[in-house]
Parts: structure tokens; sequence; C-alpha cells
């Protein structure tokens, strides 16, 4: 064999060893990435929703909802976006929910960070993340924030748009959780 | 079918994988950009160069062989590759995770096609030209000198063909007798 032959065939082999490890890497974060994005969608629920008020008119609430997030995929993940629509239920009116729905919207609230700047959540890790919905004193929407039934507040909150994305790859996957926030014995606000 | 025949029939298979399995890799780095090391800045790079460059190298190996052999092997190539491709694609099911089967026979389809669309031609090409090349630039001197010596022999055989039809054409005419005086 001719050595240019030779040193072609040498090239071709280091060649072919690169590509064959660009195929088993690309494979493996393939499939854990495809993994995470299975298990994430169980694995994001509602921790608690608070309310901080002083009871005031004049003073503007503060409703945090607080989602808990956990990695059970063997890659990092980011949580990039939490969205949803806040309601407060009226006790006074007996209309079904269903029906009454619209007419209890307080406001939408979301929280979306950069991929890059999101802080990464490894894998077995659980991280809480608040989502605060301000309401400003004297709108529509504080009128409908402000109702009570023996003291306590009846946030209610449709299963929200949750986005992940990773720190290592460049890729993001949108679900609707499966579950929302209607808390029966309602919320006592915080002052 | 003796020993080099053989030989040279596992080096050809060898060369063809080795090919196949460049192709692939370069493939699926530009078809899933975010899951390669190679990253998104060399799409076009691996998607148009890569399958060129292989098909040269595989044409350039089997230099011994027909141009028609080359083309065979280019396709074959390609086959080996496009199942690489789909094998990728569908290592997700391979690796128990049945959740996301719904939609990706279709989406495995789909990326499989547009590689075979870009890959084939540029395969192809990449081993005629890489055969060509062999065949023209990366003769060893002695195979050089073992065809110069050939075609001296071949002249010099249709020399002497030459000579000994001609030698022949006489003998089949034979030797002329002279014309002596009419009588009266």
């Amino acid at each position: 064999m001719d050595t240019a032959i030779k040193v072609l065939a040498v090239a071709f082999l280091v060649l072919t060893g690169f590509s064959g490890y660009l195929l088993v890497q690309s494979a493996a974060n393939y499939v854990a990435v495809t993994e995470a994005t299975g298990l994430i969608e169980n694995n994001v629920h509602f921790q608690e929703v608070q309310i901080h008020w002083t009871g005031v008119s004049s003073d503007e609430p503060r409703v945090v909802v607080v989602f808990n997030v956990t990695n059970a995929a063997r890659v990092a993940i980011v949580v990039i976006t939490l969205e949803f629509n806040l309601y407060m239920d009226d006790h006074s009116d007996p209309t079904p929910l269903q029906q009454k729905l619209d007419s209890l919207l307080v406001g939408p609230a979301a929280m979306s960070i950069d991929r890059r700047g999101a802080p990464p959540l490894g894998p077995g890790e659980q991280r809480l993340y608040p989502v605060t919905v301000r309401v400003t004193p004297g709108t529509i929407a504080f009128s409908r924030f402000n109702h009570t039934d023996g003291g306590r507040f009846f946030p209610i909150v449709l299963p929200p748009k949750v986005v992940i994305s990773f720190p290592d790859f460049e890729t993001t996957h949108l679900f609707y959780l499966d579950e929302m926030f209607l808390d029966p014995r309602g919320v006592e606000r915080i002052g | 079918m003796d020993r080099a025949q053989i030989r040279g029939g596992a080096w050809a298979t060898v060369w063809i994988a080795c090919g196949a399995v460049g192709v692939a890799g370069f493939s699926v780095s530009s078809l899933l950009p975010e899951y390669s090391a190679l990253g998104a800045g060399t799409l076009e790079f691996s998607l148009l160069v890569m399958p060129l460059l292989f098909g040269f190298l595989v044409g350039v190996m089997l230099a011994d062989y027909d141009l028609s052999e080359v083309a065979v092997a280019a396709v074959l190539m390609t086959v080996v590759t496009l199942g690489l491709v789909g094998i990728f694609f569908l290592t997700p099911v391979l690796a128990g995770l049945p959740s996301i089967v719904e939609g990706l026979a279709l989406f495995t389809l789909r990326r499989v096609g547009i590689a075979a669309i870009l890959i084939f031609p540029l395969t192809l090409t990449g081993s005629i030209v890489g055969h060509v090349f062999a065949s023209t630039f990366l003769t060893s001197g002695n195979l050089r000198q073992e065809i110069k010596r050939l075609q001296q022999q071949t002249l010099q055989w249709h020399a002497e063909l030459e000579r000994i039809e001609s030698r022949e054409a006489s003998a089949r005419e034979g030797p002329k007798k002279p014309e002596g005086p009419k009588s009266p």
C-alpha cells in the first residue's frame, strides 16, 4: 500500500472514531433529556399559597404561589417559566365555579428567567419556586381579591404552564401541570 | 474465491462500515445539534462536507475495485448510515422510555428521509471522486512500473501479432508464377 493511502487510512479511522464518539454521546444526551422531560411532569407540585397583606385597603396585597420542583432525572434542569392565572373564590356567590370563574380572575402571573441565568437544579435536588402576584389597591382586581369567608381567602390557581430547559442542552420542554390549587380550608393572610 | 479476495472483501466491508459510522455521527450532530458536542455552528459542515469526505475516503480505499463496485459500496454505506440514524432517533424507545413513543415514528421517518436525500448524492459523488483520484494519483511506484511494463508488453504483442498476420497472409497467397510468352 502506498504511503499516501496509509496516511489517508489512518485519518479515516481517526475521523470514524471521533464520529462514533459523537454518535454515542449524542444518543446518551438524547436519552437523558427525553427521560428528564418525561419525569419532570410528575415532579412539579403546588407547595402553598401565601397572602401577604395588612388588611388595610390602601396597602398592596401580595399573593405568593410556591411551587415545589424535584429533579428526578440524571441531568440538571432549569425551570425557566411558571405561568398561571390567579382567581379568588367568592363564597357569597352560590354560582358553580365553572360558570363564575371569569368574574373571579384577579390577574395573571409569571416567572420567566433566561436559560443561562436560571439556577440549575441538579439530579435528585428539590427547590421551591415562589411566584408573586401583586394586586393594586382600588382596581377591579383588588375588589375580586378582597373576598373572604370567616377571615380566610380562597385562592384558585388553574393548571399552570411550565417550561423547563437544560443548562447543558439548548432545548426546552413546555407542559401544563396536571393539577390545580384549590384549598377548601382557605388561606389565612400573613400580616 | 481465494484468500486474497476474501481479505479484500473483508477490508472493503470494514471501510464501508467506517464510512457509515462516520457519516451517521456527523449527520446526527447536525440533525439534533443541541445534543452534540459539535454544537449548532457546524451544521452545514457536518451535513454537507462530511458525507462528501467520507465518500471520498471510501472511494480511495476501494481503489482496487471497479467504479461500478465503488458505486454499490456508496449505496451500501448510505443504507447502513440511514439505519444508524434511524436507530439513534429510536434510542429513547430502546432505552425503555415509552412515554415519548407517540409521534416518534413519524419524527424518525422524516429525519431519516431528510438524511437520505442529503447524504446519498454526496456520498456517491465523494466515492467516485475518491476512486478516480486514487487511481490517478495514488498508485504506488511498483504498481506504476508494472502498468508501464504491461503496456509495453501489450504493444510488443500487438506488433508481433501484426507481423504474424502479414506473414500468414502472404503465405496464403503463395508464390506467383511468372507469365510466359503467348503462343500464336
